[in-house]
């Protein structure tokens, strides 16, 4: 049994909280685990990745190219950056929300989200598109993005804890009063999830390149 | 977490006093025993710099106790005075120095090498590959430092300080002990007839040092009878050759080292006794590999040796799986497999950049307006206003080391008085080593100007306080030192404290401070957007907007963006108000106006 599992995002968006629920689901079912993430100047608005592995023998902390069974996206260029992390035939599930960049502001860069969704249609194996601000704000708190996705995460085969434990260990890291918004979060992130599986939901990214550089 | 893991084996040990002076990756290792020290009776402290943080834990160690001392690798470059000399010392309570090191870098100035460091100064040092291995490396290191008389190097690096494991936790009942006190004698003298003594003790200690090591379960060899490949990894290299092994199906026997320096000879030259070749794996310099090689020559071991000096591993950055499986390909003289990856479209470029609302971005722009006409240079220093330097306010024309903006300006000042030199550094930078230079520059009749950028915390490191506010690692205090009546009883005539997010009075106390023809500090008061709380959204008025640009283009703002080339403010507002005062038109006005 292992599975790896990498989370991207910008900072404060919750990647490294994920990753530690994922982590604490994992020892609850009796497997090792590591996490790593490179905390400090990416903080700051900077991207995030943070890598979780769930075994019965690990090595390293670090996931090495091509090894991820799953890649979690809180931001759709960050989802981009992460793919050469994926396994051949492993499962995206992605945000389709962008937080644009102040390079892109100024003209150093762009973001073309058209073209970013394109390319992960096109090379990844499986990918699920969610409308995480429209599902957060349906959860009643727009900062509960990584609790969708991980909603999302627990609904696929493979994983070596049940949906309930992986709820459990997000509770047992919030304080009481967020328990019910990040209950309502993860069902959220399952329901849609499903739906996108069968067809019924909102599994596509939004179309057009919502930035350009001037 | 590998800085909790540490922390763990240390109250385990029984540590007494523990100090630090915060650092990334290593910062979390005394927040965790400070979050428990009052608890458990024992006394942690942020030191206001490294080489304090080690003179404090080497006295308490000098009067009996358990020491611990956590900084990170550059943190070790400030401390290095007493680290050398305490060497030729030596302590009587065991004085562990946690010194994380961050090959990358990550979040670093250097790429430097703690174990050469070690080396340098003749002292033991341990490096782990996995938090559990840290955990249990930390609580041995007080043995051995009581054992050897010398302080041990305990070398974590990134991936294992920031990296979580399961490690069970274990019994806690450790006995305490109660320091055997201070005896005054001669042997705490250092005068050079004592260091002469000294010295060969301290040559003799390694040896010492060396035989502890050839017993230690952190070095481990992995017979593979059939293979007459070596490969030797030292810390959490380890990790990646195993993995590396196992994916490509590779035979070697496989020598893990937890103890770099003095290396173990025994199960080094039993692997000389069993292979032809031998790859070392090891991140940053070449420390195992020139003692392996040094070894293998005295011996006369008719083996391959190679790792940095034949360029198969490389000496720069971190090391990986991917990484050590393309030097292992090359070492075996395999086909290197996989085809490279589809390039992925262009990314957004997305670099740190100061927070929405930071009131370091405000005194970036008032330094620049106030400079505007005037030849200015901006020194800067290190934190979060590091990020200065970054477009669009391009506030940052040197960054060196810790302290180094008020001294840098001074130098500059002597070669080019025509210019105006405006040093910036954080309220913890000035306390940690910002201080001598200023009192340099006043001595020395610099004619610079000190930007405190106080913004009440150490905030890139995860808001550690410092001497400027009435909280230790032990708790609230009565007192805090005023940075206004610092620099004025350094002698500086020139002292203004300003509020940067009043933009008008900052850039009035701005220009005051750079036609002053001695040194100037002016200390913009403002707390870190991290621990205040939001103050009004704003929004931009559409029908006022001129379309500028100004507030997009001179603030570099994560809250102001643009749609269809028109700026509006996102929610991530922090509420500062200083795009409202940028804004020529008048047309940015808070949101419930």
């Amino acid at each position: 049994m292992k599975v790896d599992i990498v989370i991207s995002g910008v900072g404060g968006q919750g990647a490294v909280m994920a990753s530690r629920a994922l982590a604490r689901a994992g020892m609850e079912s009796g497997l090792a685990v590591r996490t790593s993430e490179v905390i400090g100047m990416a903080q700051r608005e900077g991207p995030v990745t943070t890598h979780v592995r769930l075994g019965d023998e690990l090595y390293g902390a670090v996931i090495p190219d091509q090894g991820a069974d799953f890649l979690l996206g809180l931001e759709l260029a960050e989802t981009v950056r992460a793919l050469p992390k994926l396994k051949p035939g492993g499962t995206v599930i992605t945000s389709c929300s962008t937080i644009v960049p102040v390079s892109v502001q100024l003209g150093l860069s762009t973001y073309d989200r058209e073209a970013l969704a394109g390319h992960l249609k096109k090379e990844a194996g499986k990918v699920v598109f969610l409308d995480v601000d429209e599902l957060s704000r349906t959860a009643g708190n727009p900062r509960t993005g990584n609790v969708i996705i991980l909603g999302a995460l627990s609904t696929r085969p493979g994983l070596p804890f049940r949906p309930d434990q992986l709820l459990r260990a997000v509770l047992e890291m919030v304080g009481e009063k967020l328990r019910d918004i990040n209950t309502r979060a993860f069902e959220t992130g399952r329901l849609a999830m499903e739906a996108a599986l069968t067809g019924e939901g909102r599994s596509a990214p939004p179309p057009g390149p919502v930035v350009v550089a001037p | 977490m590998g800085n909790e893991a540490m922390a763990y084996g240390a109250v385990e040990a029984s540590v007494r006093v523990a100090t630090a002076y915060p650092g990334t990756p290593s910062s979390e290792i005394l927040s965790t025993l400070a979050a428990v020290a009052a608890d458990r009776g024992f006394y942690v402290e942020w030191s206001v710099n490294e080489k304090v943080a080690l003179e404090v834990a080497a006295g308490a160690s000098y009067a009996g106790a358990r020491a611990l001392v956590a900084m990170k690798q550059v943190g070790l470059n400030v401390a290095a005075d007493p680290l050398m000399s305490l060497a030729y010392i030596g302590v009587k309570g065991g004085l562990v120095l946690v010194v994380a090191d961050d090959p990358g870098p990550h979040s670093s100035q250097t790429e430097q090498d703690t174990r050469k460091f070690a080396r340098f100064a003749k002292l033991p040092v341990l490096d782990p590959a996995t938090p559990r291995e840290a955990r249990e490396m930390a609580r041995w290191a007080f043995e051995l430092s009581e054992k050897l008389c010398l302080p041990v190097l305990l070398r974590p690096t990134t991936r294992t300080c920031h990296a979580c494991q399961d490690v069970p936790v274990g019994d806690e009942t450790a006995a305490p002990r109660p320091p055997s006190g201070f005896q005054k004698s001669p042997e705490w003298v250092i005068l050079p007839g004592l260091t002469a003594r000294k010295h060969p003790w301290l040559n003799r200690q390694q040896e010492e040092a060396r035989a502890i090591f050839e017993q230690s379960p952190f070095n481990e060899l992995m017979v593979d009878e059939k293979s007459d490949v070596g490969i030797v990894a030292c810390g959490v290299s380890y990790n990646y050759v195993r993995e590396a092994v196992s994916m490509d199906g590779v035979n070697a026997s496989v020598l893990k080292i937890g103890t770099p320096y003095p290396l173990p000879h025994g199960p080094v030259r039993e692997l000389f006794t069993r292979c032809r070749k031998i790859l070392v794996v090891e991140e940053q310099e070449p420390v195992v590999e020139d003692q392996v090689i040094a070894l293998a020559w005295h011996g006369r071991a008719a083996v391959r040796i190679s790792g940095k000096h034949d360029h198969l591993v490389p000496r720069e950055g971190e090391l990986n799986v991917d990484k050590v499986k393309a030097a292992l390909a090359r070492f075996l003289g395999q086909e290197e497999g996989g085809a490279p990856p589809v390039p992925a479209p262009a990314l957004p470029l997305r670099t740190p950049v100061l927070c929405a609302g930071c009131p370091h971005r405000a005194s970036f722009y008032i330094f620049k307006e106030a400079a505007k006409g005037a030849d200015a240079v901006f020194t800067g220093d290190i934190g979060c206003y590091t990020l200065g330097a970054a477009p669009p306010l391009n506030a940052v024309d040197t960054c060196l080391c810790m302290g180094a903006s008020i001294t840098i300006a001074t130098g500059l000042n002597r070669v080019e008085p025509h210019r105006r030199q405006v040093a910036f550094l954080g309220d913890s930078t000035f306390f940690h080593t910002g201080i001598p230079g200023l009192i340099n520059a006043v001595y020395n009749r610099a004619a610079i100007t000190v930007v405190v950028l106080d913004n009440r915390t150490t905030a890139m490191t995860g808001h550690q306080p410092h001497p400027g506010l009435k909280r230790t690692a032990m708790g609230p205090v009565e007192t805090s030192l005023d940075i206004v009546r610092l620099a004025e009883a350094c002698g500086v005539e020139l002292v203004r404290e300003v509020d940067p997010y009043d933009l008008k009075a900052a850039q009035e106390a701005a220009r005051e401070a750079m036609a002053h023809p001695g040194p100037a500090v002016v200390v913009m008061k403002r707390e870190c957007v991290a621990l205040a709380a939001k103050g009004p959204h704003y929004k931009v008025n559409q029908q006022a907007c001129v379309e500028c640009g100004a507030c997009v283009e001179d603030l570099g703002c994560p809250a102001i963006g643009r749609i269809d080339g028109v700026p509006h403010i996102t929610p991530n507002c922090f509420g500062c108000g200083v795009c409202a005062q940028v804004c020529p038109a008048g047309a940015i006005e808070e949101a419930g106006a």
